[in-house]
């Protein structure tokens, strides 16, 4: 009991005693006042009763003359005072019930909403997952088309225009070797040279279009020779380090021969570099390339998007991801640039999702 | 004139400016409620949500009028009890329903209080003619 409590018992047991003196309206609306003070400080309900009862009590305790003795049977008159004291608990119980009925409603139709809500994010998000293997299947369709026609391409180059320049080749030989010398000895000769050439250009593009035994000769020795030869082309001094000490699955080796291509076409066009480092190593179960140069770089983050067309960062990401592999590209401008992919050592499933650690862009 | 005289002639108002005339429109309520055979609980319920009407007309205004008049549906009867107040209207009807809502303190309990003690509540306020509340309470019926 706190002094509040002790002052509204004092006040109750003063107001009750004159109304059992003198019972009229203004004592009920005092006993109402004095129940809403006792309610509104937290004096509980039997509390309330119990002091009433004790009130009571006392008077029982020293009746001092008769008419008081009369008085003190006045017990409809305590009642009626009592139940206007506790009116307003009933009005309080009656305020929280329909609260609570209310507030269990809205939480139950709130619930139903949030029901609803995560069925259509699940629906929503299943939608999503259906979209992105779809995009995926397109991906790795896309990329097995183009596979498909490089492989055409070269074919018809191999079989038909280089026997066609073999040919004229050999007869231009036989031509050079009915001239005695003489001005149109050397013209033919100069002529020979020309179509050698272009067989020689020709068997460069059939070998960039479909590397030859790429599973039989390795990775490295493949990527070695065109290596070189872009290196010649281009005067950008290029080092391989070969660190694999097995040959990745048929898929996923064509896969980095591709990007290690397109990131070196790229270093070739616009690093401005001087030197350029290429890695292949074994890591977390799959194989690493590394195409590092030492050009100007770019901000991925200024060029994201039109970069990404621009390089063939798209192409090179999603030939990753048909096998289940992903790509990082790292650059600041005047820091050169670093591209890294890696593909799985197992066979990929096209079900299973790809696992990409890194994104675009330094970290 | 008695109430019951007064009510079956028209109805009865009561002015609200003190705390005394609370304690009138009480004495009428109780007689009304006497009158109509309500129970002697319900006595009480309906004197609480007089009380409560006019307490408002004091705490969040300056005073104004209370009007009772009998009211009369098919076999029943009851009791309408109607609360006017001089302004400055409440912009926010549904907040000032809300228990814990209460622009000078105290529990707030007021108006929801008899809207839970009578059948029937409505309340009309508009900015700044004054806002009206009005209850009815029918013999029997809920509890």
């Amino acid at each position: 009991m706190n002094d509040v409590h002790i002052l509204l018992a004092e006040q109750y047991r003063e107001a009750l005693e004159t109304y059992l003196t003198s019972a009229d309206e203004s004592g009920l609306w005092r006993a109402y006042d004095l129940g809403r003070q006792s309610l509104q400080s937290g004096i509980g309900v039997l509390d309330l009763v119990l002091l009433h009862r004790r009130v009571l009590d006392r008077r029982f305790e020293d009746p001092v003359t008769p008419a008081q003795v009369i008085r003190l049977v006045d017990v409809e008159g305590a009642a009626d005072f009592l139940l206007e004291a506790l009116a307003p608990y009933e009005m309080a119980q009656r305020v929280l019930q329909e609260e609570t009925d209310d507030l269990l409603r809205r939480t139950e139709r709130a619930q139903e909403a949030s029901t609803r809500h995560q069925r259509a994010l699940g629906r929503a998000l299943a939608a999503v997952d259906r979209l992105e293997q779809e995009r995926r299947r397109l991906a790795a369709d896309l990329v097995d088309a183009e596979e498909k026609e490089r492989q055409r391409i070269a074919a018809e180059v191999h079989d038909d225009s280089l026997q066609v320049l073999s040919a004229l080749d050999l007869r231009i030989q036989t031509l050079v070797r009915a001239e005695g010398d003489g001005e149109r000895r050397g013209a033919l000769e100069s002529a020979q040279e020309i179509v050698r050439l272009a067989s020689d250009r020709l068997r460069c593009l059939v070998f960039d279009l479909r590397p030859p035994e790429l599973d039989r000769v390795g990775l490295g020795v493949v990527l070695r020779a065109s290596l070189e030869r872009l290196s010649a082309e281009s005067g950008i001094e290029i080092d391989l380090q070969d660190e694999m000490e097995s040959p990745p699955p048929p898929d996923s080796g064509i896969v980095l021969y591709r990007i290690a291509q397109e990131a070196l076409a790229n270093v070739r066009r616009h690093a401005h570099a001087g030197t350029a480092v290429v890695t292949l190593s074994q890591q977390d179960g799959g194989f690493l390339l590394q195409v590092r140069d030492d050009g100007r770089g770019f901000d991925p983050a200024e060029r994201a998007g039109q970069s990404s067309k621009h390089f063939g960062l798209t192409v090179m990401r999603e030939r990753a991801e048909t096998v289940g592999g992903w790509i990082r590209v790292e650059s600041l401008p005047g820091k050169g640039t670093v591209v890294e992919a890696w593909v799985p050592g197992q066979e990929w499933t096209k079900d299973g999702p790809g696992t990409t650690p890194g994104s675009e862009g330094p970290r | 004139m008695g109430p019951i005289e007064a009510l079956m002639a028209d109805r009865i108002r009561i002015p609200i400016e003190s705390e005394g005339d609370i304690v009138t429109a009480r004495q009428h309520a109780r007689a009304l409620a006497r009158h109509l055979d309500f129970s002697p609980s319900d006595r009480i319920r309906l004197v609480t949500a007089i009380t409560e009407v006019a307490r408002n007309l004091l705490d969040h205004s300056t005073g104004g009028e209370i009007l009772l008049s009998l009211a009369a549906r098919e076999e029943e009867e009851g009791v309408v009890i109607v609360g006017r107040d001089h302004g400055p209207g409440i912009p926010d009807v549904e907040r000032a329903l809300r228990v814990g809502f209460s622009t000078r303190g105290g529990m707030g309990l007021g108006l929801a209080g008899v809207r839970s003690l009578t059948h029937e509540f409505g309340m009309e306020s508009r900015v700044p003619d004054g806002t009206t509340v009005t209850a009815k309470r029918w013999v029997g019926g809920l509890a």
